[in-house]
């Protein structure tokens, strides 16, 4: 029995030898598969990585907003008539389309969509005839068919240096983003377009070259930015019948000359909460219409009340210089407490000079309906801070004033009633901004407007006259076009970025 | 019809009530890149997102080693703000080099 015991013990303790080596042996050969597993996991990783950048890289980057808007509108005339519609819906479509085809080259691009709900009452959603609802300067800011248009497309070439220097530079040329400027784009919450608001916000053709200087002079940030650009184009139409397809329109009953516009941007100073903005710019041969000889004009040089249907031609009047300085003050002192962070504010005054010309034999050189060169001035001051009612809430105040002769180019300003910057009178504005959740965010705001003289909404022909509103009465009004003395817009809107 | 616009905005009271949003995010971080960061870095906010892939950010950000890359990558920067990292962290992970995000011009 003995013998069995120490022979089964032999045989056990030489298992457990041979066991415990199979052990190591098979531990060693794990330990070398993982670490093979992790140098193969490694290199996969770093292929996908590749992979994934080459893949984020190899296609046009989308984005949607997509906004659903109810606008109560409300205007007095002068004869005491009251004009409103208590619920004007309409949805706005913008997609955004971004590719960096390389490190120097980018494309940007933007197709809009913005329609009133349903059909319109005269069976022509575009409002376009009568009417300029797809005026191109406009085309994507106003409520006209359900087709999509381009309202951006632009190439930007981007470099670090420029002529050997330390200048960071770019250059681009297409449809520019001209509208949504800096200013207009508090309201909205939205990152600030190529434009100082004040001065330029309308749909845009045309180039842009920009330099950095912060890093080649003492001005902290500085950079300057040439813009020019085509905002009309005089040409014939295809298929003439002498063949003379695209050569400039002669017609004496058309506009004759291109419109051009040039200028510059200047930041003389920008460390990212303090910054001055700085802009001039020029546009020659600016259209309108004529008073005389017409049906469409009454002869105080005023819209006449058959002007929509007449659907006048448009003459050139003349040129327009605009200049803007602006002050942006984004958050207030530095770390005081959170509120102050959060506070943008920003006080901006603009400048319009015009030239008259004469459009035609026999016609006096006039434009804004007056033969001598006009200063118009506008002052507007805005605030935005965080709402304490409401987490991540945004409230904003806003408040413009314009002079008798006052005439921005902001007929894109996505406001229903007009342009409030562009009034010749006194215009206020209050906004709520709420994100609700990542995409979906909401604003409401109400905007008043008073009208001190006439034409705030025209052109720049005879049809921008300036009346004192004062003058006109309940008596006198069709005389005038019975215009609007005062409107408000308030609006409500949901909308999904992402 | 003044109902209809009555009821949009109760209903978008209602949605804010109702509603609560992600606290930080990549505009608010490109904002404080802007104001906080780009003179002590010498470059712009997306040469300093494309330093890293998302993966290498989001690993910065899981181990806590966000702060010290920044400074790592601006060593003019003295300290940077706890409360500013999230804003940061979600404006580099969405134009991290191999995110195929363009940032805007």
């Amino acid at each position: 029995m003995k013998k069995i015991i120490a022979l089964s013990s032999i045989v056990a303790l030489a298992t457990v030898g041979f066991a415990s080596t199979n052990v190591e042996t098979r531990l060693d050969t794990m330990e070398n598969k993982i670490s093979k597993l992790e140098k193969k996991l490694i290199k996969a990783n770093k292929k996908l990585n590749k992979v994934k950048a080459h893949d984020a890289g190899d296609n046009i980057k989308w984005d949607v907003d997509f906004r659903t808007s109810v606008d109560r509108l409300s205007y007095d005339h002068a004869s005491g008539k009251e004009s409103k519609n208590g619920s004007l819906m309409t949805n706005r479509l913008l997609l955004g389309m971004k590719f960096q085809a390389d490190e120097n080259v980018l494309f940007y691009g933007t197709l809009g969509y913005n329609k009133a709900y349903g059909d319109t009452m005269n069976h022509s959603q575009s409002n376009t005839n009568p009417g300029y609802a797809n005026f191109d300067w406009v085309t994507n800011e106003n409520a006209t068919d359900n087709t999509v248009k381009v309202k951006e497309a632009y190439w930007m070439y981007m470099n670090n240096t420029f002529m050997g220097k330390d200048i960071p530079w770019t250059a681009s040329v297409g449809r520019r983003p001209s509208t949504g400027g800096l200013g207009i784009n508090f309201r909205e919450g939205d990152q600030r377009k190529s434009a100082l608001a004040h001065t330029v916000n309308i749909e845009f053709d045309g180039a842009s070259f920009k330099w950095t200087l912060d890093k080649v002079t003492p001005l902290v940030g500085s950079w300057f930015k040439l813009c020019m650009g085509r905002g009309l184009t005089n040409a014939t139409q295809r298929f003439q019948n002498d063949g003379s397809s695209y050569a400039n329109n002669t017609s004496t009953s058309s506009h004759q000359k291109n419109i051009d516009m040039k200028g510059f941007i200047f930041v003389p100073y920008d460390d990212g909460q303090y910054s001055i903005h700085t802009n001039y710019a020029t546009a020659n041969d600016l259209i309108g219409f004529a008073s005389n000889g017409t049906t469409y004009m009454s002869t105080s040089g005023n819209y006449d009340s058959n002007y929509q249907t007449i659907f006048p031609a448009f003459k050139s009047f003349g040129d327009l210089e605009l200049i803007t300085a602006m002050v942006k003050v984004d958050g207030i002192g530095d770390g005081i407490n959170d509120y102050l962070d959060e506070t943008i504010i920003f006080a901006s005054f603009a400048q319009s000079k015009t030239k008259p010309k004469s459009f035609g034999a026999g016609e006096t050189a006039r434009m804004l309906g007056s033969t001598k060169s006009e200063t118009g001035n506008s002052i507007w001051l805005g605030v935005q801070m965080p709402c304490l009612l409401s987490e991540d809430g945004r409230i904003g105040v806003e408040w413009n004033k314009g002079s008798k002769y006052w005439r921005s180019m902001t007929y894109g300003e996505d406001t229903m009633s007009g342009s409030k910057i562009a009034t010749r009178g006194t215009a206020l504005e209050v906004y709520w901004l709420k994100p609700l959740t990542k995409a979906l965010s909401m604003n409401v705001r109400y905007t008043k407007i008073d009208y001190d003289y006439t034409g705030s909404q025209a052109f720049f022909g005879d049809d921008g006259t300036p009346t004192d509103m004062s003058t006109i009465t309940a008596a006198n009004a069709a005389m005038y076009g019975d215009p609007v003395k005062s409107s408000t817009d308030m609006r409500v809107s949901m909308r999904y970025r992402f | 019809m003044k109902l209809l616009l009555k009821l949009m905005l109760v209903g978008a009271v209602a949605l804010t009530i109702g509603t609560t949003t992600a606290s930080a995010n990549a505009t608010k971080g490109q904002k404080l890149f802007v104001k906080k960061l780009k003179d002590s870095c010498g470059f712009t906010g997306a040469i300093m997102a494309g330093k890293h892939s998302q993966d290498e950010w989001e690993a910065l950000n899981d181990d806590g080693k966000l702060e010290g890359e920044i400074l790592k990558l601006c060593p003019k920067k003295g300290d940077v703000k706890d409360k500013f990292l999230p804003h940061y962290y979600d404006f580099f992970y969405k134009y991290a080099n191999d995110s195929g995000n363009v940032p805007s011009c």
